[in-house]
């Protein structure tokens, strides 16, 4: 099989998928296990690409010529190959886990569901492959149109109204701010291709930098940079399947994706001012930005009861503490932006499932109902206190090894209060997530606490238990991947 | 400035005003049949214009056909009024209008 | 049979007209409805291709530009009455799914009128003289008024009215400005004022602004589109006004063409600055329409001027560029309007919540809104992001960077309206309010939206369009390619 074969057979898989599903969607075994196995062709083929790339092979494919000069063309490059991995690996587990999720919950309109999550992926999977400004935006708005009926699919009108929320704030920001940007970027240019080095670097001049840098932060809505988080905080009503692509899986690592690409293929060091030789005003604002605001964000998600909300609030520091690395516009930052995206992801994936298993066999979803539940449900609340030491940084889990690279990159580019932010950041979240997870077990073991006598399936557990221990893998990784990523910052 | 040029600027200020005043008429008239001479005294401004500017006679001829059809569509129109809303009275139609159109349920 | 065909491509223009018109009293004479309908049809389609076969020889071919004493074939006519002429053959395809609403005797009248209405259009794309585009287009027009009186909704009479009403005082600023235009340059000719030595430029001026004042009212363009909400909203000819919207505009790019290739000194910046707050109103006012409207139908209206309005700032660039955008964009609001009208017509009743549902009950409708929604934001690979792309690339490349911005406004409004059309048709159940319609002839318009579809999703592979547009506009202002 060649790359280019996989890299085209990896974009159009999910979407065969969503077609066979809604095809087959009685019996529902028979719906599921296309799922699943849809969501593992996904999964090998972007481990197959990973290892072309790690082989030096760079795959292009070039879709339509929509424009003159322009190509829908998607390329394979260590940033969106490693995240596409990491993403396609965990929606394996995803898959699985929402098998047993609609089951368990009765939930309405299943096969929708995971057609629209299967069309989700492929969106993330085109916007993290995409070689040029172009196709980003295409895969981008692919997104936001794919991810929109996740987010409504309750169908009432609470979801309604966050739903439309969402795509007016992700296409809206997309159009007004990330499609000027784009035509800016191509008018300075000439081109839109994703470069290393950046296409902008030594075309640009200094005030025009800010202004784009702003453009393209604040019109990439999916990475969630304030204010254009809403979208972020207010999906968390999406039923868990949902909730775990949108704010795990597709939308949010998406976006950071997608920035961080801006941030070394379209800027490269065109963030850093010749004079001063530190970053851009713009940049630096934005760090202080994106800075207070992470650590208001882990104050926010102590004061929310519903573990949902909370975990939403938590998830937006996170993808912000992301941002801050791209941002410091260093080899060190950008690595430690990338690092924090997959651990993030897998993270997050875990402790959504894990609290979409508890949802689902307790019905609780109120942070003062967890005490004591991690006896009753021991496997799940491993899994969901290995998830939740990740995002606080605590080692040896690797979200520690990423926190660690970002206060690294923040003090040798001389930013040294970011370092100061991030630390704090993990401090409050160590505050909103470490007695959730302790209570759980520490607690007396409720009495009624499932709502059916035989507790969870193995479909709601296994995945959660995968999930923490691909959360603990990273970290002994963290070393190859460094050497994978290289690349982004030093041409080949 | 000659006679005839005063005249004809006097000329061509007759059809300007003409030509708006029966388009204001013609655009917020309060019943059909003013509004259609409205479109009528408009039209004859611009011949009036046509005239004064020396247009052509295929010019002239063209704009009293414009003329006629405009009048003739706009006299069928009053009938048509009449027997579908019982009146050629603006208010009227408009209110009637509103009755027919439907309001969005709320959801 | 040969001979036919080349004495009919030898005469391209008045053999299309002749088509329309002997087509037109043929369908009068013939007693039975459907019949009539169906050597209408016979009659646009040929039409169709005679146009089309001119338009490709003269852009894709580089053939030559021919004049006789009543025709003239410019550029913009090259590319746009072809479209009008396609159109018109699927509005009318489509309008054989109503054609047994009407009164038995009216069916061949309203046949014949669609027809009356493509000669008209196209014959303003052709017409030698200003008085040639001015009887022209108010034949179209009353034509146009005549479809929407004979609609079955009492409610569209209100509609014809004022667009008669508008259109008879329109004629009245048309005459007096081809009056001017004609005194001043010394030539009936539309192209006559691009080599004249102008004596009175601000008389030209004003004549052109005035020529094009009521153009931009037929249009549809905010705020002079008080006809188009009763008109759009309760009639069922809205395929036939998209079109004259269409049409409008592209004399309106006819006539600007030439305003910018005079030398008399401000003629060609008047026009501009018209056109431009003409342009940037439209978007704004339309956009705001849209976004508040509740009858589906007047949406379409709303976002047309909207549409519209990124028109005419395309087209007061006044440069190869711009006016290349604009005909992309004239492309891309006739195939949406098309692919939304066509589809929204599923239902019987005008309101958004008559949508509910209709993707599951009528995916085809369903597929054809929101493909045509699409092209209203101008999502990448329609045929609206081109139109989008190229306004701007334009406007940059003129430094008008605001341009732009009424690019991304209409865009951002259709992100709103759009939004909800595609909420509703597939996120919502159908309730009491919707009914659908389930007679056989709604198939007459399952081509039209297939056909919108295709059309929209030439953004996908879009070089030839491209091409085609550009050597048009070069034509328009009397460059060579």
């Amino acid at each position: 099989m060649s790359p280019e074969f996989a890299l085209a057979a990896l974009l159009g898989a999910p979407l065969l998928q969503a077609l066979l599903v809604l095809a087959l969607s009685r019996p529902p075994g028979l719906r599921d296990l296309v799922h699943v196995l849809g969501s593992g062709a996904v999964a090998a083929l972007a481990g197959y690409l990973v290892h072309a790339v790690s082989q030096s092979a760079s795959p292009r494919i070039v879709l339509a010529n929509p424009l003159p000069n322009v190509e829908l063309a998607f390329s394979a490059e260590p940033l969106g190959t490693l995240a596409a991995a990491v993403v396609g690996g965990l929606g394996f587990l995803h898959a699985i886990h929402t098998s047993g999720m609609v089951r368990a919950i009765d939930q309405k309109a299943p096969a929708r569901l995971m057609a629209f999550s299967a069309l989700t992926t492929a969106a993330a999977m085109a916007v993290m492959f995409s070689a040029n400004l172009f196709s980003f935006f295409v895969a981008y708005q692919a997104l936001a149109l794919a991810a929109f009926p996740l987010v409504a699919h309750v169908g009432d009108d609470e979801a309604r109204t966050s739903a439309r929320l969402f795509l007016a704030m992700l296409l809206g920001a997309s159009i007004a701010l990330l499609l000027p940007a784009m035509i800016w970027t191509y008018t300075l240019s000439g081109t839109l291709e994703f470069q290393v080095g950046g296409v902008l670097a030594g075309r640009i001049d200094l005030l025009s930098a800010n202004a784009l840098l702003v453009l393209f932060v604040l019109g990439i809505a999916a990475a969630a940079a304030p204010p254009m988080h809403r979208w972020l905080t207010m999906s968390f009503t999406a039923p868990y399947p949902a909730l775990v692509k949108v704010q795990a899986l597709a939308v949010l690592p998406a976006g950071g994706v997608g920035l961080l690409k801006v941030f070394a293929y379209v800027f490269g060091p065109a963030l850093i001012a010749e004079e001063t030789g530190r970053q851009i005003l713009a940049a630096q604002i934005l760090l202080g930005l994106c800075g207070v605001i992470m650590c208001a964000a882990a104050v926010i998600a102590l004061s929310k009861t519903d573990i949902r909300e909370r975990l939403a609030y938590s998830l937006w520091a996170q993808a912000l503490a992301a941002i801050i690395g791209g941002l410091l516009a260093a080899p060190a930052g950008l690595f430690a932006a990338a690092l924090q995206i997959v651990a993030t992801s897998c993270a997050a994936t875990t402790l959504l499932m894990a609290v979409g298993t508890t949802a689902a066999v307790t019905g609780r979803n109120n942070v003062a109902d967890y005490p004591g539940l991690g006896r009753v449900m021991p496997w799940t609340f491993a899994g969901f206190a290995i998830a939740c030491a990740s995002i606080i940084g605590m080692p040896p889990f690797s979200g520690a090894w990423s926190k660690l690279w970002l206060i690294t990159a923040s003090a040798s580019t001389g930013v040294i209060w970011a370092a100061g932010l991030v630390g704090v950041a993990a401090v409050l979240t160590f505050a909103h997530l470490g007695p959730l997870a302790a209570n759980a077990f520490a607690g007396r073991a409720p009495t009624d606490a499932f709502k059916r006598p035989d507790g969870a399936s193995i479909l709601l557990v296994a995945p959660v238990i995968l999930g923490a221990a691909a959360t603990l893998g990273l970290l002994v990784l963290a070393d190859p991947l460094a050497s994978f990523l290289s690349p982004v910052w030093t041409p080949r | 400035m000659s006679a005839v040029m005063i005249a004809n600027g006097a000329l061509l200020a007759v059809a300007f005003a003409l030509v708006f005043g029966g388009a204001a008429t013609a655009l917020t008239g309060a019943n059909l049949v003013k509004r259609v001479a409205g479109v009528i005294a408009a039209l004859t401004g611009a011949m009036l214009g046509l005239a004064t500017l020396g247009a052509s006679a295929a010019m002239l001829i063209a704009a009293v056909a414009i003329a006629l059809a405009y009048c003739a569509l706009g006299t069928s129109l009053i009938v048509r009024f009449q027997e579908s809303y019982g009146a050629i009275e603006t208010q009227a139609i408009d209110d009637g209008d509103r009755s027919d159109e439907p309001q969005e349920p709320r959801t | 049979m040969s001979a036919v065909l080349d004495l009919l491509r030898a005469h391209a223009p008045m053999a299309a007209l002749a088509l329309l018109f002997g087509g037109a009293a043929v369908a009068l004479m013939t007693p039975h409805g459907r019949t009539s309908w169906v050597l209408a049809l016979i009659a646009m389609a040929a039409a169709a291709a005679v146009a089309a076969d001119m338009g490709w020889r003269l852009l894709a071919a580089g053939g030559a530009l021919e004049t006789s004493a009543l025709l003239a074939i410019d550029g913009v006519a090259a590319f746009s009455a072809p479209l009008i002429a396609v159109l018109m053959f699927l509005a009318l395809l489509a309008g054989g799914s109503t054609l047994a609403d009407k009164p038995k005797r009216a069916q061949a009248y309203v046949v014949a009128l669609h027809l009356a209405v493509a000669a008209g259009w196209v014959g303003a794309l052709f017409a030698r003289d200003l008085i040639g585009i001015v009887v022209s287009v108010h034949a179209a027009w009353l034509a146009t008024a005549a479809l929407v009186a004979v609609s079955a909704h009492r409610g569209a009479l209100n509609g014809a009215l004022r667009m008669v009403m508008s259109g008879g005082a329109g004629a009245a600023f048309m005459l007096l400005g081809a009056a001017l235009v004609i005194y001043a340059t010394g030539s009936s000719a539309v192209a006559g004022a691009a080599d004249a030595m102008i004596s009175a430029p601000r008389m030209a001026t004003l004549g052109y602004v005035l020529l094009i004042a009521p153009l931009l009212l037929m249009a549809g363009a905010a705020p002079l589109h008080a006809w188009a909400g009763p008109a759009y909203g309760r009639s069922d000819a809205g395929l036939v006004l998209a079109v004259a919207s269409i049409s409008a505009l592209a004399v309106v790019t006819r006539l600007a063409a030439v305003a910018a290739t005079t030398t008399a000194p401000g003629l060609a910046d008047g026009v501009a600055a018209a056109l431009v707050c003409a342009g940037v109103a439209s978007v704004l006012i339309g956009s705001l329409q849209a976004v508040g409207a509740v009858n589906v139908r007047r949406l379409v209206a709303y976002a047309g001027a909207a549409q519209a309005g990124c028109v005419l700032v395309a087209i007061a660039l006044e440069s190869p560029a711009g006016l290349a955008a604009a005909l992309v964009q004239l492309l891309a609001w006739g195939v949406g309007a098309f692919a939304l009208l066509a589809g929204i017509a599923a239902s019987r009743d005008t309101t958004l919540a008559a949508l509910d549902g209709l993707g599951r009950r009528s995916p085809l409708a369903g597929i054809a809104i929101t493909i045509g929604a699409l092209s209203f934001m101008g999502a990448p690979l329609t045929l609206g992001f081109l139109g989008r792309w190229r306004l701007i690339e334009a406007g940059v490349g003129a430094g008008w960077w605001w341009a732009t911005g009424a690019a991304i406004i209409t865009s951002l409004a259709a992100v709103f309206y759009g939004g909800r059309l595609i909420e509703r048709l597939y996120f919502r159940r159908a309730t009491e309010a919707s009914n659908f319609d389930v007679d056989a002839w709604r198939l007459a318009r399952a081509p039209v939206m297939v056909a919108a579809i295709l059309a929209v999703a030439c953004g996908v592979a879009p070089a030839w369009m491209l091409d085609l547009a550009q050597r048009a506009a070069m034509l328009a202002l009397g460059l060579t390619t």
